[in-house]
C-alpha cells in the first residue's frame, strides 16, 4: 500500500479538495489529500457538470 | 375529481398496463402526475419525450431560448423548421402531436429565485436539465426548500452524471457539490457533446421521474450514476447526506432560494458587445488600444496573458463590485477569460456597476490561441 498525497482535484496552494470536485479511491470517497491507495486502485475524479 | 383511463388510452398504454409494478393504478398516478423538465436542451428533449409518451398527465417545459442550427445534432425535439423559434413553444407543439391526450405547459422564461417558487408550485416531481451551473443549484435549493423530489443529470463531451434526490429519502445535489466557489464549468456550446450522449442521460431522467413517481424500484437516491460513453462504462458512487449541508442539512443557512453569486439574467448577458480574437488583435495594433482586464484566477494569470492586460480575478469583481476598483469608466475595456464564460459575467457587472464600454473577448484566450498566437501559454 503507498500513501499518496492526490493533487488532482486541488489547486497549487489551497491544499484542500475544491467544493465543486469529488475523489474516489476505489469508489470510497477520499475526504483528505493524504490517501492509502493500493496498486490495482481506481481513482476516479467527479467534477460537477453543466451541461445540459 | 376521480380519473380513469378511456378506452384510447388503456390501448396507448397497454404495455404499461402489462407491467405488474405499473398496471392501470400506476398508469392512473402517472396520468395524474404534473412534471416540470427545466431547459428543453439534450436533456430536457429525450426525457420529455419519453415522459409524454409513457402518459404523465401535466409536463412543463421551461426554457427561455430559441432554437438554433446547433441544437439539431442532439436536442431531438426540433427540426430544422423550428430553428429561430421559441424552443418551449415548439416542444409543446411537439410533444402534443406525440400525445395529445396531455397538458402540456410552455414556460417560455428563465428561472430565477424570484419566480421558482409560483412556478414549482403547479408540479410534483422536477427533471433538471439545464445548461447552468447556476440554475442547478437554484432548482435543487428551491426542491429541497419546498419538498419537491428532483432527477438532475448533466453532461460534457463524453461524459455524464444523474441523480436524484427525494425529501427527507437522502443527500442533495448540494450535499454532492457543496458550492460553485471558483467554478466555471464549460456547457456544451463551449467544451462540445456527443449528439447521443444526451439521449442516454435523458431517458434515465424519464426512467427515475417514472420511478419516483409510482414508488418502485430503487431509484438513485444516495447514488451518483456516471456514464463515460467512449468506454461505454457506468460507475456509481455512494454520497451521504451532509449533516452540514447549506440546504438540507441540521442547521441549513439557505432557506430560501437564492439567485447564485454574480447571476447576471440571460437577457444582461445578450446586451454585452462581443470581440473576436482577431477584432481584439487589430484594436490592439490601432491608435486607442482598449485597457485589458483579466478575470481568471492569479495562477492562471500567471501562467500567460496577454501584454498590458491586469489581472482583477472575477471573485473579487463579483466581491468589491466595479465601483470599488478604480477601473476606467469611459473607454472601452475589454473583459478576458480563459473561455468566455467568467469575462461574460464579468461584464454584465461592469455595466451594473456604471462602465459604459465593457466589451468581451468571445472564447476568450482558448480563441486568441487559435486565431491569433498559438504560441500563447495557457
Amino acid at each position: 500500500m503507498t500513501t499518496v498525497t492526490l493533487w488532482v482535484g486541488t489547486r497549487k496552494g489551497q491544499l484542500r479538495i475544491r467544493p465543486h470536485i469529488r475523489i474516489f479511491v476505489a469508489a470510497q470517497e477520499a475526504l483528505m489529500l493524504e490517501q492509502a491507495v493500493l496498486p490495482k486502485d481506481t481513482v476516479h475524479l467527479l467534477c460537477a457538470l453543466s451541461g445540459g | 375529481m376521480s380519473i380513469s383511463l378511456s378506452a384510447a388510452e388503456k390501448q396507448r398504454y397497454s404495455r404499461h398496463l402489462l407491467l405488474q409494478e405499473i398496471g392501470p393504478a400506476g398508469q392512473l398516478k402517472l396520468k395524474a402526475a404534473r412534471v416540470l423538465v427545466i431547459g428543453a436542451g439534450g436533456l430536457g428533449c429525450p426525457a420529455a419525450l419519453y415522459l409524454a409518451a409513457g402518459g404523465i398527465g401535466t409536463i412543463g417545459i421551461l426554457d427561455f431560448d430559441l432554437v438554433e442550427e446547433s441544437n439539431l445534432q442532439r436536442q431531438v425535439l426540433f427540426t430544422t423548421a423550428d430553428i429561430g423559434q421559441p424552443k418551449a413553444q415548439r416542444a409543446r407543439e411537439r410533444l402534443r402531436s406525440l400525445n395529445p391526450q396531455l397538458q402540456i405547459i410552455a414556460h417560455q422564461t428563465e428561472l430565477t429565485a424570484a419566480n421558482v417558487q409560483q412556478i414549482f408550485a403547479s408540479y410534483d416531481l422536477v427533471v433538471d436539465g439545464s445548461d447552468r451551473i447556476g440554475t442547478r443549484y437554484l432548482v435543487n435549493d428551491a426542491c429541497v426548500i419546498y419538498r419537491k423530489p428532483l432527477v438532475s443529470a448533466a453532461i460534457h463531451r463524453f461524459e455524464g452524471q444523474a441523480m436524484s434526490y427525494a425529501p427527507g429519502r437522502g443527500p442533495c445535489y448540494r450535499c454532492l457539490f457543496p458550492d460553485l466557489s471558483g467554478a466555471v464549468l464549460p456547457n456544451c456550446s463551449q467544451a462540445g457533446v456527443l449528439g447521443v450522449l444526451p439521449g442516454v442521460l435523458g431517458a434515465l431522467q424519464a426512467t427515475e421521474a417514472v420511478k419516483l413517481l409510482l414508488g418502485i424500484g430503487e431509484p438513485l437516491l444516495g447514488r451518483v450514476l456516471v456514464y463515460d460513453a467512449l468506454t461505454l462504462r457506468f460507475d456509481e458512487f455512494h454520497i451521504s447526506r451532509r449533516p452540514d449541508c447549506a440546504v438540507c442539512g441540521e442547521q441549513p443557512s439557505i432557506l430560501a432560494p437564492a439567485d447564485p453569486p454574480g447571476f447576471c439574467s440571460v437577457e444582461e448577458q445578450r446586451r454585452i458587445t462581443r470581440l473576436s480574437a482577431s477584432e481584439l488583435s487589430q484594436r490592439l495594433q490601432g491608435d486607442a488600444p482598449p485597457s485589458l482586464i483579466d478575470v481568471r484566477d492569479p495562477e492562471e494569470f500567471a501562467v500567460g496573458h496577454l501584454a498590458r492586460s491586469i489581472n482583477i480575478p472575477l471573485s473579487r469583481l463579483e466581491q468589491r463590485g466595479v465601483s470599488d476598483l478604480s477601473l476606467p469608466r469611459e473607454l472601452p475595456t475589454v473583459f478576458i477569460c480563459r473561455s468566455g464564460a467568467r469575462s461574460l459575467r464579468a461584464c454584465a457587472l461592469a455595466r451594473r456597476g456604471g462602465m459604459a464600454l465593457p466589451l468581451q473577448l468571445e472564447g476568450g484566450l482558448l480563441a486568441w490561441r487559435e486565431t491569433v498566437d498559438p504560441g500563447f501559454a495557457l
